[in-house]
Formats: C-alpha cells, sequence, structure tokens
C-alpha cells in the first residue's frame, strides 16, 4: 500500500493514470517517476522509437575496467590493437537535470503546483535515464544553488537524485526565495567540463537577460540543452473573474484589479515574454516545451525521448 | 424637499431616486473593499499590463460608473414626473423680488372644450394657479397681478399686485369659481399694453409679463395685434412670455351668416332665409341640418346641406312666414360641436302686419304715384306693403323711420332740411329709390341742383337721351344684368322684359367711389343692374344700386312716364318693383357682436326712467352717460338686448339689439409656434411655452420629455451594458497562451 492507502496497480499504467490529479495522489516520487516511466515505455511498444538506443554506434580504445565481451576482436585481428564495441544504449549519456524550487514555482491552481509537476518531471527523467544506464546528476536552486547531486549511473544513484526532490515544500506564504536560474546555468556549464544534456525544469521567470547568459554559457561548453518551461493553466489563461489583489510570489509586489480588464493586456506581455524565449532557444538550438501543469504527465518523458532521437546538433 | 417641488409631480419620488443615485457609487467601493487574494508567480507581466492599461481601465471605470449613476438619476426622474417646464424655468430664472402680471385671454375662442380642464379657458386657470403656488414657493418677495383680456384696459383685476400668500389664493380661487371665458372678441392687443402697463417701471423689481392665451392664428399670425403689444413691452425691458393652452381644433362647423328680407319682413308674407355654415374643420361634413327657434320656441323648419368640404362654406336655404307680432329673436343652429358659440346665429325681426312705403310724388300731374302703389300693393295685405303718397314739400314732415323704403318719383327740389332727413334715414338703414323724370334731366345744373345728389347712385346730368327705334328692330330696350338678387330678371325673366319700350332715359354719370371718398358721403360702389342697349354696342344705364351708411339707394333713370317709357304698363314692372323694394327695405338691423353694447339716445328736457332687459330676461340697471343725454349697457352674452326708456311726459323709446359671438372667435386654428418664433425675431427674448404644466411632463417646446427620458435611460443601458461586458470581457479571444501547443488530451 502506498502511504496514500493507494494499490499500486500491477499491470502497466494505462493512460488516464499518467493525469496529474492521479499523479498527485501517489506520495512518493520515486513511485511516482516509475509509474510515469512504465507507462510511458508500455505505449512504446509501438513506438519507433524502442531499440534504437541498442545499435552499434562507435568504438573506442580499450581502458581497463571495460568488459572484457565488448573487445571487438575482428578489429584486434586486423589491427592488434583493443577496441570495445560501443552502442546507443552504453553511450553512458551524461545528463544534468536542473531543477527550480523558486517561490514562483509553488504556484498552482490545479492539482499540482508547478514546483510539484516540475519535480515529478525531474524524477521521470532520472528514472528513464538510470534504467537506461546513463548517468545523471541533479542540481536544484532557486536565488542560489541548493542542492547538488553529483553524476553517477545506477539504481541506487535514482534515490539519491530523489532525495533533494522530495525536499519539503515551501512555506505556504510562498514568499521569499527569487530565481537566480541564470546564474545556476553558468554555474553548471563552468563546473560540467564534460559535455552532456542539460535539461532544465522552470517556469523561467526570472531575468530574461541572465537566464540567457546561462543557457549561451551551457552551449558554448558543448552541452545539449533541454528546457522545460512549466507554467499553470492560471498563468496561462488568467481566467480570474471577479475584483482580485494578486500577491507576487517573490515579493514583487501587488495589484488590486478586476482581472478581465486586464486580461488581453496581460496576455499580450506573457507572449511577449514566451516569445523573446522562443526566439531565443531557437537561434541557440535549444530544446524548449512549454508544459502546462494540468497535461498529462508523459508529455515531457515523451517530448524528451522525441528529442533525443533527433539529430544531435 | 420643498427643492425638487417645482421640478417633479412626485418629489418625494425624486427625491428617493437621486438618493438612490449613490448606490452604484457604494457598490463600487464595496467592490473594490471585497475582493479574494491569490498569491501569483508571473506578477511582473500582470505589473506591466495595469501600467500600460491604468489611464483607459479608470475611464471606463468612470464610464460606466457614470452610466449606471445617470440611469438611477434618469429612472428617478421618469419616476418622479420631472417637469422641464419653461415657466418654473422661467419663474425661478427671475431675478427677485418680481412682479408677475398674467394676462388671462377670455375670448369666446376660449371656450372651446378641453378634455383636460372642461374648456381652454379652464387649462388657463390651471396655468396661472400652478405657476403662482409656484411663485409663492420662492423667497423673494415677488408679487402678482392676474387680470383678464376683457377687463384689462378697465383696470379690473383678479388680484392686483399681491403677495402670493393664501388669502390671495383664496381670492384667485373664489374669482376662478365663477371666472369663464366671455362671448366677445376683446382687444387683447389693448389688454397686453394695460397688463404691461401695470409693471411699473423703476420700483427695483423684475417684471414678468405673461399672456395665457389659446394662441390662434387670427390674433398671433401676424406682426400687428397682440404680438406687437408684447414686443412693445419687451421693448420696455419686461420679460415677457406667451402661454399657449388651445389644443389643435377638433370639428367645427359655424354658422357665419343669415340671409333672408327681414327689413321687408310683414305678416304671413312668405320670406326665403339663406343660413350659411362654413366648415372650419379639415374634414368634410355631411347633412348638416340647422334649426330654428322663435325665442324659446323650435318652429317645425329645418334646413339641411348635404356635404360641406374642409374650409367651405355652403347655405341651407328655409321658406318661411311669421305672423304679425313684437320684436322677437330667431335663433339658426347646428348640431352643438367642440365649438359651441359659434353653431348658433341669431338674428332679430319684427312682424309689422304691413311695411308702409312712401311715394313722394314730384309729378302729380301724372299718374305715376298711382301706378307705383298699384304695383307695390296690387291687392291689400298680399305683399305686405301699405303704400303712403305725399308731395316733396309735405317730405319735411313725416317721420321717415316709419317707412321700410322711400320712393322718389322725379322730385327736383326739396327742402335742404328734408333732404337731410332722408340722408339720416338712409345712414340708419333706410331705403331710397329716385325715380328720375322730366323735372330733373331738364335741369341744366340738375347735379348741384338736387339736394339729394349725394344719395344717388346715379347722378343725372340734366339731359334727356332720346333713344329712337328704327322700324323693325326687335331688340329689348332693357338688359338686366346678372347682378344679386336681380339676376333672374336677366335670365329666365328676360322674355318678359322685351316688350317695354324705352324712348327716353335721364343722362347721368354712375358713381364710382373709391373706399376713401366712401367714408366722407357714405355712398359706396354703385352698380348698374339693367340698362338700355344702344345698336352702335354701347347702353344708358337705367337702373343703378348702391349702399349708402346702412342703408341702400337706387336710382332709376327714368319715370312712370308714358312719353319716356311704358314698363310700368306690363306686368313685369310688378315683381320688379317689388325685387328693388325688398332689396332696398334690405335686412333690418343687422345683427350686432358681443361686445357692441346698446345706447338709447334721451333728451336732456325730459327725465326719463331707463330700463334694461338681458337675453335671459334679467333686468339689468343701464349705465347713464354723465350729461344724461343716453344711457346704455353692455351686451356680454349672445342674444336680444331691450332699452327702455319713458318719461314723463309720455315719450317711449325702445331701442333693441341682439348679439352674436363674433365669428372670427370661431377660427380657431392655432398660430404655428416657430412661425410666430420667426415673426419675433431672432433677437427676441420673448418666450412660447405651449400646453399646460397639467398635462405631462413638457419639454422647452411643450413637446412631451417621457418618450425622451425613456429612451435616455435605454441607452444609457446599452452603454452600461456595453462597458460592463466591455470591462469584464477584456482579451476574451480564445484559452489564453499555449493552448493546444502541447498535446493537451483533456
Amino acid at each position: 500500500m502506498s502511504p496514500g492507502g493507494r494499490t499500486i496497480p500491477a499491470a502497466a499504467p494505462r493512460l488516464e493514470d499518467l493525469l496529474p490529479e492521479r499523479i498527485a495522489r501517489l506520495a512518493r516520487l520515486e513511485v511516482r517517476a516509475k509509474h510515469i516511466v512504465e507507462g510511458v515505455l508500455s505505449g512504446l511498444h509501438r513506438s519507433p522509437y524502442f531499440g534504437q538506443s541498442i545499435e552499434f554506434r562507435q568504438h573506442r580504445e580499450y581502458v581497463p575496467g571495460d568488459e572484457a565481451r565488448n573487445i571487438d576482436w575482428k578489429v584486434w585481428s586486423k589491427t592488434d590493437k583493443y577496441y570495445v564495441k560501443l552502442f546507443d544504449e552504453d553511450t553512458n549519456l551524461r545528463t544534468t537535470i536542473v531543477v527550480d524550487r523558486s517561490a514562483s514555482m509553488a504556484y498552482g491552481s490545479g492539482a499540482m503546483t508547478k514546483a510539484d509537476y516540475a519535480r515529478t518531471v525531474a524524477a521521470s527523467l532520472a528514472y528513464l535515464l538510470i534504467k537506461q544506464h546513463d548517468i545523471v546528476g541533479l542540481v536544484t536552486c532557486d536565488s542560489e544553488i541548493r542542492d547538488r547531486v553529483p553524476h553517477r549511473s545506477g539504481q541506487r544513484h535514482l534515490l539519491s537524485l530523489i532525495g533533494p526532490l522530495e525536499a519539503p515544500e515551501l512555506d505556504d506564504d510562498g514568499l521569499g526565495a527569487t530565481t537566480a536560474l541564470g546564474d545556476t546555468l553558468a554555474t553548471v556549464a563552468e563546473e560540467q567540463t564534460r559535455a552532456g544534456i542539460v535539461v532544465v525544469v522552470s517556469d523561467l521567470f526570472t531575468d530574461t537577460e541572465t537566464l540567457f547568459r546561462g543557457l549561451r554559457f551551457l552551449r558554448s561548453r558543448g552541452h545539449d540543452v533541454v528546457v522545460f518551461q512549466v507554467l499553470d493553466d492560471s498563468e496561462l489563461d488568467f481566467d480570474f473573474v471577479g475584483t482580485t489583489r494578486f500577491e507576487g510570489l517573490e515579493a514583487d509586489g501587488e495589484l488590486t484589479c478586476d482581472p478581465p480588464a486586464l486580461r488581453a493586456s496581460y496576455l499580450a506581455a506573457l507572449e511577449r515574454f514566451m516569445e523573446s524565449v522562443r526566439r531565443f532557444c531557437g537561434a541557440n538550438a535549444i530544446d524548449l516545451q512549454t508544459i502546462r501543469t494540468s497535461e498529462h504527465l508523459d508529455a515531457a518523458i515523451l517530448a524528451f525521448m522525441k528529442l533525443r532521437s533527433g539529430p544531435r546538433r | 424637499m420643498s427643492l425638487l417641488e417645482p421640478f417633479f409631480a412626485n418629489p418625494l419620488l425624486a427625491a428617493a431616486g437621486a438618493a438612490c443615485a449613490a448606490a452604484p457609487v457604494l457598490i463600487h467601493l464595496l467592490n473594490r473593499l471585497r475582493f479574494r487574494r491569490v498569491k501569483f508567480a508571473a506578477m511582473a507581466f500582470l505589473l506591466e499590463s495595469d501600467e500600460r492599461n491604468r489611464r483607459r481601465l479608470l475611464l471606463e471605470q468612470i464610464l460606466l460608473l457614470a452610466a449606471r449613476v445617470l440611469l438611477v438619476l434618469l429612472i428617478a426622474a421618469l419616476l418622479g414626473r420631472l417637469l422641464v417646464d419653461p415657466a418654473t424655468l422661467a419663474i425661478v430664472g427671475q431675478e427677485s423680488p418680481t412682479h408677475h402680471v398674467y394676462l388671462i385671454d377670455d375670448s369666446a375662442s376660449m371656450r372651446a372644450s378641453s378634455d383636460d380642464a372642461g374648456t381652454v379657458f379652464g387649462l388657463a386657470e390651471a396655468v396661472v394657479r400652478r405657476d403662482l403656488e409656484l411663485i409663492g414657493k420662492r423667497a423673494a418677495a415677488d408679487t402678482v397681478t392676474v387680470l383678464t383680456a376683457s377687463a384689462a384696459t378697465d383696470g379690473d383685476a383678479i388680484l392686483s399686485d399681491r403677495r402670493v400668500e393664501p388669502a390671495a389664493m383664496a381670492e384667485l380661487e373664489s374669482a376662478f369659481a365663477t371666472l369663464e371665458a366671455g362671448y366677445g372678441s376683446p382687444p387683447l392687443p389693448a389688454a397686453v399694453a394695460a397688463a404691461a402697463a401695470r409693471l411699473t417701471q423703476g420700483d427695483g423689481r423684475g417684471r414678468r409679463l405673461v399672456v395665457v392665451t389659446d394662441f390662434r392664428a387670427v390674433d398671433w399670425g401676424d406682426r400687428g395685434g397682440p404680438l406687437s403689444a408684447v414686443t412693445e413691452a419687451e421693448a420696455e425691458g419686461v420679460s415677457a412670455e406667451i402661454v399657449a393652452v388651445g389644443s389643435a381644433p377638433g370639428p367645427n362647423l359655424a354658422v357665419t351668416a343669415v340671409r333672408g328680407d327681414f327689413g321687408s319682413l310683414a305678416a304671413d308674407v312668405p320670406v326665403r332665409i339663406a343660413v350659411a355654415v362654413t366648415n372650419r374643420s379639415a374634414v368634410a361634413a355631411d347633412d348638416v341640418t340647422v334649426s330654428v327657434f322663435k325665442d324659446a320656441d323650435r318652429l317645425p323648419v329645418m334646413g339641411t346641406v348635404e356635404r360641406i368640404g374642409p374650409g367651405e362654406t355652403a347655405e341651407a336655404f328655409l321658406d318661411m312666414a311669421f305672423p304679425a307680432g313684437d320684436a322677437s329673436t330667431l335663433r339658426f343652429e347646428i348640431e352643438a360641436d367642440e365649438f359651441r358659440p359659434d353653431d348658433t346665429f341669431r338674428v332679430g325681426i319684427s312682424v309689422p302686419e304691413t311695411r308702409s312705403v312712401l311715394i313722394v310724388d314730384g309729378s302729380p300731374e301724372t299718374d305715376a304715384a298711382v301706378l307705383l302703389g298699384d304695383a307695390l300693393a296690387p291687392v291689400p295685405g298680399i305683399a305686405g306693403l301699405t303704400p303712403d303718397v305725399i308731395t316733396p314739400t309735405a317730405l319735411g314732415e313725416i317721420d321717415l323711420s316709419a317707412y321700410a323704403v322711400v320712393y322718389l318719383h322725379d322730385v327736383a327740389e326739396m327742402t335742404p332740411d328734408a333732404a337731410e332727413r332722408l340722408a339720416e334715414y338712409v345712414g340708419k338703414g333706410g331705403g331710397v329709390a329716385a325715380i328720375v323724370g322730366p323735372s330733373v334731366s331738364g335741369r341744366a345744373d340738375a347735379g348741384r341742383a338736387i339736394e339729394y345728389a349725394d344719395l344717388m347712385a346715379a347722378v343725372p346730368d340734366g339731359r334727356k337721351v332720346e333713344r329712337p327705334k328704327r322700324p323693325g328692330d326687335e331688340s329689348p330696350d332693357v338688359v338686366f344684368a346678372g347682378v344679386g338678387r336681380f339676376a333672374p330678371f336677366a335670365g329666365r325673366l328676360a322674355e318678359y322684359l322685351r316688350p317695354i319700350r324705352v324712348m327716353a332715359v335721364a343722362g347721368s354719370s354712375v358713381r364710382s367711389i373709391d373706399e376713401g371718398d366712401r367714408e366722407d358721403d357714405g355712398v359706396a360702389d354703385a352698380a348698374v343692374v339693367a340698362s338700355c342697349p344702344r345698336p352702335d354696342g354701347s347702353s344708358d344705364p337705367l337702373l343703378v344700386i348702391a349702399d349708402a351708411g346702412d342703408g341702400r339707394v337706387a336710382t332709376l333713370l327714368t319715370p312712370l312716364d308714358d312719353r319716356w317709357a311704358d314698363w310700368s304698363k306690363h306686368f313685369i314692372f310688378v315683381p320688379l318693383i317689388h325685387e328693388l323694394t325688398r332689396h332696398l327695405a334690405g335686412a333690418g338691423r343687422p345683427p350686432g357682436v358681443v361686445g357692441d353694447g346698446l345706447t338709447v339716445e334721451l333728451s336732456g328736457a325730459d327725465d326719463f326712467e331707463v330700463t334694461a332687459e338681458a337675453p335671459d330676461g334679467t333686468v339689468v340697471v343701464p349705465d347713464r352717460s354723465a350729461d344724461g343725454l343716453s344711457a346704455s349697457i353692455p351686451t356680454e352674452t349672445p342674444g336680444r338686448y331691450v332699452l327702455k326708456a319713458s318719461s314723463d311726459a309720455g315719450i317711449d323709446r325702445v331701442v333693441d339689439l341682439v348679439v352674436n359671438t363674433p365669428r372670427r372667435e370661431g377660427q380657431t386654428e392655432l398660430a404655428a409656434v416657430d412661425g410666430v418664433r420667426d415673426l419675433l425675431g431672432e433677437d427676441s427674448s420673448v418666450s412660447i411655452r405651449v400646453g399646460s404644466r397639467d398635462e405631462a411632463m413638457l419639454g422647452p417646446d411643450g413637446g412631451d420629455v417621457t418618450t425622451l427620458l425613456a429612451t435616455l435611460a435605454v441607452a444609457l443601458s446599452v452603454v452600461e451594458l456595453w462597458t460592463a461586458a466591455k470591462l469584464s470581457r477584456h482579451g476574451d479571444r480564445g484559452p489564453g497562451l499555449v493552448g493546444r501547443r502541447f498535446g493537451r488530451r483533456r
């Protein structure tokens, strides 16, 4: 039995089981991740993505520690040198997941807050990557980096990745930590000298100039960057009615207004922001996906797999 | 509350509504205080949006709030029955203190029916009553004068320069309880001038003149008349206002004239009476019947007119005969309509056994007088005429008033006194026929020597014009023109004239007198009724008639002398002379109109006792002139008035007069307000108020503002709904951003 009293089905979950409302009932992040990824993978039996990762990709020179069964003896017989065969599943994909845990992520009008959705997505990606024997690291941040989990692989590492993600939620008032995502990404770029994939899960409500600098920095270090912009339905639709006092979650002011009167202008401003992000990502070969917190939670996983199956840039 | 009373019929409702005008503001403020809190992440975009739209949103909010407040106020105005009344505005806008003079038009036309207050005069009273109530509420020491048009020139007033206090209002109500419009046409211009004269200049008070009238076109349709007096008052610095209380006239038929030979009326002699009925409405009238009353008795005759078109006049003919009797009144009536005073026309008649006709025989050597007398009374009593024959010398001794007509046959000379009496007789309505013969035409100075020449329609010039006839010439010697009642002699009776032979006529000059000369000698518009044609196409006048004073004169230019003409020998002479007699006798004394007054002349030597009788039979006390030489009574209602004077010396004098409502009072068509404003000119500050405050809500030009207010309310509702919808639906353009772009599968 789960802590919520729900019995996890033995069979692979159905699509509707991946709705945020249902996933939110699963208390443990690890269970959520497994539930989501298994659901996704069960749907991929008919998918063209399945099996691609075990195809031969390249040779590399043998180093002590490599398994002897991977040595390509045909190459040895011709060159008298030891080379091991590398397959896609064995390329030791190095992925860094950066999760925004600033105060703005605490907002949510539905079953899950943006923060809840983001950490679930992050955990699911970690589960998927660990399952594929990739190396996964994790960084959480708000106004500064809060947690660093070094890159490793293996099932045991999954728990060390999920641990920081399961840290307690922010206070109810949600006020406090601002977002310094750009600086965090710059730090990650500096620290990760070896090129890999950097997955950013955030609402991107931060200073765009700093954000773009951090992303550009990552790209300059050869990292593939995937950005999941997580936004709430109410932020995207702004369907509030009646006189409302809006209070900023990051202590950035308050406003009492009649929301319908401001809706068009607000949506226009948000659209301008998102367009600037889209332009930047397009120009810098950064994969950007905007996700509603009401979306099925497999969406991000599928998007990631689709992105990774495409040609490398 | 008193502040609102002048402007609202229901001030309580208006006050309550005005108080409710604060409700939208309160609701708005309460809504601003009651809000829900939302902790929001995308504040930067929200604040940016607010910054960009703050001014527009503020304006829209103000517009919405204003629309709601105005809407409530409009509803309050509708419920409270807003009175956008120029009178109210005029009174409120007056300087303080002010003397208000209200002149009420009490002419007969004000008796027209009104649905609201019985008569138009009732509406006028209501206007004055309400205005005075309004003035009474002013804090200023205003005074009012209220007077009627008929009494204004006499200096009489219902209220004279009085403060509007309960006692004054009680007096006003007491007067209004018995007051009604008259039957006459009081002189409005003089009344307006008299009313304006009451507004003393230089006493430091504001001066306001209000004329309450039915605003008929016949009074106000031109620059003259009362409009001129109002303009003059305005020029004197008086704030002038015309209140038009008349309503558009409905069906209105009027008996406008009665024609008949009442002057030659005699016992049992048939008379044809023509009753003219005018249709003053915009639709045709069918089967109009005319009833006849003699004093209080309805006579068993009735005239009918099948159809009278709008604006047309038609006549109903009644053939009647009356028994001998004292003076009485004939009343011709049509069915009552909205304006009753002109539905009746009265004529006074006197029916003697016979009418005397005086023949002054200037040629006693002939049998002309006998011939004329036989023609007038061929059978005793049958024509109702009794001829008396006298010589010219006796003319000065006879009371001519006893005669219906005087025939002067070949009279060349008479005493100046006789000529003067003859002129006086004609001036008072008598008829004189001068038959010119040898004694006149033989005089070289005929025109100047004949003492009564001024009374002749054609003045002899002394010539005898011979009319030789060639053998075989069968052309008629006497030809009548188709003039008035003599028209039959030009038509179906012409063949009976053909045998008449006229050998000679007196040369004459027919009077052709213009209007200016008419005032000098009282003779006007001579008409040649019959003439003697000549072979060359010219003709000699034979019978010429003319009006003179109140009477009529005729000149026959050939005598009853075989040497001149043989017409007295032909039977056609009898009807011709009777027609001439009836024409000269006229219609008797014409009826007067209300307001004419009736006067009896007295002699200073005798002590007369004078009594008077009004139409309703009541005895009234006449006014004696200061010198005692006359007594008179006013004639204020239609009917017959009688003045009797008797002296100790046994002299009795009786005069009577039948009066009708002036026919012009039946012209109830209203003047066009815009037209009168044009007449006043752009610079004029004279205001015209249409309608009374008893009617519903009135606009500045008298229109009902209920519809206007309701329309405004609807328009404001639309504005309010549109603004509210705009404010609540800003950006309602779909599902917002990132709608289904990312595999949303819900």
